[in-house]
């Protein structure tokens, strides 16, 4: 790994300001590193980030990288990294030319990082050096505890996708919480009376004491103390970031001698928070780097005597693919299509309400007002909201896209992939369905009972002893149940005792139906109804996780 | 140190862009350099073997997975394919396959109606794929690794045990010089056959070669890029200590069920085995019999052949003795003999072969017979073979083993291969 030359810094420099003329938003200081393939492995399994612990599942990620290269020598192009500055890595092997449009696409991943909003809780730190700091923290873990400390980081890695920086966390209030309520709630109760409030106001404004206020709302609202006692029961706690639920409610990691676990907890929780907007982005952030490459490489004169390489290169990356998805290639389509959309005009009601394609394609109000919508998409959207709302018939027919089926012919001894459908409806709950989408999980200790099981003594023990209830909120889809075990018995160590699941199966004969339909083995005409028609047969399991031991148990349906 | 210093010097020179913004120029540069110490040293395998056996000790289970499928191939795609994997330990959502009874769903692009059929793939895994295959998953597969590290991992991860020392001690080393390195651009020898592949396809691109069958080399034109050049290494390079020979029957009735597959999986992981134990010195010989015996030259072969015809066990065993008493090989290898069979011969006696079969023995160190036949597991009724081997009381000689595998699964394998290691 070393800097690159300064003519390749002087030509990064020239590229940014193009980019920066072309209204991204490139900051003057950025690090450009050049990197060689084998460096590019290594890091990879670190999420390109040099600085970030070690830990033995990167090395078998490492060990089988280096294997896959020697075998297909797929050499990447370049990595950005979302910190501050910004650091970006060259492939040492590039041609310089071919750089050129590598640090236009750059500057597109930098601009985006830096106003996309699901990136807003990244803006704020340097996360190469907050890594850095946090792998030394866990090299000395790993001194003082041994593989023990492996064994965290393995188990935290196991929930990491169960905390989520969707939601934000909740703001903490700088009144006191009974003045908070008071003013916010319980003065708005609809039989309260309204001039209270001014006068609470201003009583509190001349005298800012908790004690002094409540105390003269007690002796006018007697029933005040009550309601508030009740409302703090009531309030719901947030429990589908399990790994903060964890480290909220474990009593063993509140004991000073698992302090480190808690450590390891956080960073690793972290880190996937750092990580998770890049995955909720990826067709976005490609697409729009695609773009821009694509558009300030062709202007660019100094680079004209390598069309052909660069062509060759850049179709190479936009190619829609017959089978599969490229996310460069369809977000980059799809932004353009938004553009050329807004530019006409589509998004207005008037284009709304015309029924006919023709009509459609007729219509153009010559807005000029494209560009400007694509950097509000940039900045306002993530992969699931840009899918969503801009895949359309039009976007489909346009780049001739379609779903692909696979089906198996047993008669021929096949597998025949045939198009199934060319609607965008389909086409978009497919692309949909790819996207990064972990499961939502909630956690318990039993007392919001809703992860409950068995009988309510049980249930009552269970609340001493710490267990942690774990809920799985059924979505269609049922958990990868090889991996249940695993990461159970993780949680289990991190939690400090028994922790149980709750999730939703399809029954054993409903999974070999659609498994015999699928291998052929059973034709669909051979059942009465169309398989289109049944309904999955659900049925409540629970994992109990206790002394590294999981045991699995089908809940009977009651009543 | 020198490193060090034209670190400095760079972002000396850097400053002249950001005079501003470089002020902490020293430490930055000690920043980046300690990049090295972060960057992971490469563990071996067998580290990583061993962290998960401590897994178990600890009471945790093993998260190490080996892929399995070994399918060699001469025309590259598949190759040997075993690399680690970590078993999976995050809660994440299976996807269901679609509930119109498809296996499943992609998304795509391109021409054709609704309802057109735009490529196949063959179910089996063996025979060649049309085209249009779209999911390159077994691409993703198809790693190449060395049989070694197959033979380290089926040693340590499956405890298979290891051989003793003996016979003659030989330390040959050969230096082996290899063109293992491949550059673009530049380098010492120029790989013509990556070249031409360069230079076709980027003449596809320009669109210089219009038909493909009649292309005319001097209209291509032929960029820096694409001349694709090798270097050259030294590598070591052992005599071999030990022959394996492999020995199967490849009469009719070893078509049916996964006779064949399972028999040539467990062989090659012997073969990787002895690779591992004898350090990558191990020749390899291949022998298919039905009623006559014949070598075949390679993996491949040995595996898909096969003929209608009946079997006769006798004529291979008389072969390899004929081939071990011809050169003497006897001694300078350690040899090893697996045969793998379904148990039928039409030498129902077993006078003959039994008879064969003693002469053969004093050669080699190890006789291995497998036997794969899927209805050993439901029927006690042993097979010919079984029989009359038994009867002739050899395997009190510990040379001769034998095992039974009777489906084509991983720890099946694993089991019948200890019981001809054991």
């Amino acid at each position: 790994m070393k800097f690159i030359t300064p003519e390749q810094k002087q030509e990064t420099m020239r590229c940014y300001d193009r980019a920066r003329q072309a209204g991204l938003d490139v900051p003057n200081l950025t690090i450009e590193m050049m990197v060689s393939n084998k460096e590019f492995v290594e890091m990879r399994a670190k999420g390109m980030i040099p600085t970030l612990y070690d830990h033995w599942l990167q090395d078998v990620e490492v060990y089988r990288g280096l294997k896959e290269y020697e075998i297909f020598q797929h050499n990447p192009f370049e990595c950005v990294i979302n910190a501050k500055p910004h650091y970006s890595f060259y492939n040492e092997t590039n041609a310089e030319w071919l750089n050129t449009l590598i640090y236009y696409h750059v500057a597109a991943h930098i601009d985006f990082f830096r106003n996309n909003v699901n990136f807003a809780h990244t803006w704020n730190t340097n996360f190469m050096g907050k890594s850095e700091a946090d792998s030394e923290l866990i090299t000395k873990y790993r001194e003082e505890h041994g593989r023990w400390a492996d064994y965290a980081i393995e188990f935290a890695i196991s929930a990491e996708n169960l905390c989520s920086s969707f939601i934000p966390r909740e703001k903490k209030s700088d009144l006191p919480p009974k003045v908070e309520y008071l003013f916010h709630q319980f003065l708005q109760l609809p039989d309260k009376p309204r001039e209270k409030i001014d006068e609470y106001l201003a009583l509190y404004n001349s005298n800012p004491n908790e004690l002094f206020l409540i105390s003269t709302v007690n002796i006018e609202f007697p029933e005040f103390e009550a309601f508030y006692e009740k409302n703090k029961k009531a309030k719901p706690e947030r429990n589908d970031d399990v790994l903060q639920f964890v480290l909220d409610h474990s009593k063993h990691l509140k004991n000073n001698d698992n302090a480190w676990i808690r450590d390891i907890i956080s960073i690793i929780r972290d880190t996937s928070l750092y990580f998770q907007p890049q995955q909720r982005t990826k067709i976005m952030n490609e697409g729009w780097a695609s773009k821009h490459h694509e558009e300030l490489t062709i202007s660019d004169d100094t680079i004209h005597q390598h069309q052909v390489g660069i062509g060759l290169i850049n179709s190479s990356v936009m190619a829609m693919p017959r089978v599969g998805l490229n996310p460069y290639a369809l977000g980059k389509a799809l932004y353009d299509h938004i553009e050329e959309k807004m530019n006409r005009g589509g998004y207005s009601e008037e284009y709304q309400k015309l029924s006919s394609m023709h009509e459609k394609e007729m219509f153009n109000q010559h807005t000029g007002k494209g560009r400007q919508f694509l950097f509000f998409v940039r900045k306002h959207y993530s992969d699931f909201t840009f899918l969503n709302e801009f895949i359309d018939q039009e976007f489909v027919n346009k780049h001739n896209l379609a779903v692909i089926g696979e089906r198996y012919n047993r008669a021929a001894g096949v597998k025949e992939y045939y198009i199934k459908s060319r609607n965008s409806e389909d086409y978009k709950k497919d692309v949909l369905d790819k996207l990064y989408h972990p499961p939502h999980i909630t956690a318990s200790t039993g007392v919001n009972n809703s992860a409950g099981n068995g009988s309510d003594t049980e249930q009552k023990n269970d609340r001493h002893n710490g267990t942690l209830f774990l809920e799985h909120h059924f979505e269609r889809k049922e958990l990868y149940q090889e991996a249940i075990p695993n990461a159970l018995i993780g949680l289990e160590f991190l939690w400090g005792d028994k922790v149980v699941l709750r999730t939703t199966e399809f029954t054993e004969e409903y999974r070999d139906l659609v498994e015999h339909i699928r291998t052929g083995k059973i034709q669909k005409s051979d059942i009465e109804e169309d398989i289109e028609e049944i309904e999955p047969e659900l049925e409540q399991v629970v994992y109990v996780c206790k002394n590294k031991k999981v045991k699995r148990e089908v809940l009977t349906p009651q009543g | 140190m020198e490193e060090g210093k034209s670190l400095i010097h760079k972002l000396n020179t850097y400053r002249t862009y950001e005079e501003n913004n470089y002020n902490d120029s020293e430490e930055l540069s000690e920043y980046v350099m300690n990049y090295s110490q972060h960057t992971m040293s490469l563990k071996k395998l067998e580290d990583l073997i061993r962290k998960d056996q401590q897994r178990e000790k600890d009471n945790f289970p093993k998260r190490l997975k080996v892929l399995r499928h070994v399918y060699p191939s001469p025309t590259g795609k598949k190759k040997v394919i075993v690399v680690p994997k970590v078993d999976d330990g995050t809660f994440h959502h299976k996807p269901n396959p679609p509930r119109d009874g498809d296996s499943k769903n992609m998304t795509g692009s391109g021409n054709g109606n609704v309802g057109d059929i735009i490529g196949k793939k063959k179910i089996s895994p063996e025979g060649d794929e049309n085209g249009g295959d779209p999911s390159d998953e077994e691409a993703e597969h198809a790693l190449e690794i060395d049989p070694e590290d197959i033979g380290r991992i089926l040693s340590e991860k499956f405890q298979l045990p290891n051989l003793k020392q003996k016979g003659k001690k030989r330390s040959l080393l050969k230096h082996k010089y290899d063109l293992t390195d491949i550059s673009k651009g530049r380098g010492l020898i120029l790989d013509i056959e990556r070249t031409m592949r360069e230079i076709i396809q980027t003449n596809l691109a320009l669109g210089k070669i219009k038909d493909v069958r009649k292309i005319d080399p001097k209209k291509l034109v032929v960029s820096q890029d694409d001349l694709i050049y090798r270097t050259l290494s030294k590598e070591r390079d052992y005599e071999a200590q030990a022959l394996v020979f492999f020995v199967r029957d490849y009469s009719g009735s070893m078509a049916i069920g996964q006779r064949t597959d399972m028999l040539v999986h467990q062989h090659i992981l012997l073969y990787c085995w002895l690779q591992y134990q004898y350090k990558g010195r191990v020749d390899t010989r291949f022998v298919l019999h039905d009623v006559k015996a014949t070598e075949v030259p390679d993996f491949n072969t040995y595996y898909h052949t096969s003929v209608a015809g009946g079997t006769k066990v006798i004529s291979a065993y008389q072969y390899v003795r004929e081939e071990i008493e011809r050169k003497q090989l006897q001694k300078n290898y350690n040899i090893y003999i697996f045969q793998g069979t379904d148990g039928d011969d039409y030498d129902t006696s077993g006078n003959d072969t039994v008879t064969e079969l003693r002469k053969l023995l004093p050669h080699v160190n190890m006789f291995g017979i497998t036997i794969t036949n899927e209805t050993r597991e439901n029927f006690l009724t042993k097979t010919t073979v079984e029989n009359y081997l038994e009867l002739s009381g050899l395997y009190t000689e510990q040379k001769l083993r034998k095992s039974i595998i009777t489906k084509d699964d991983e720890n099946d394998i694993i089991r019948s291969m200890k019981e001809l290691l054991a």
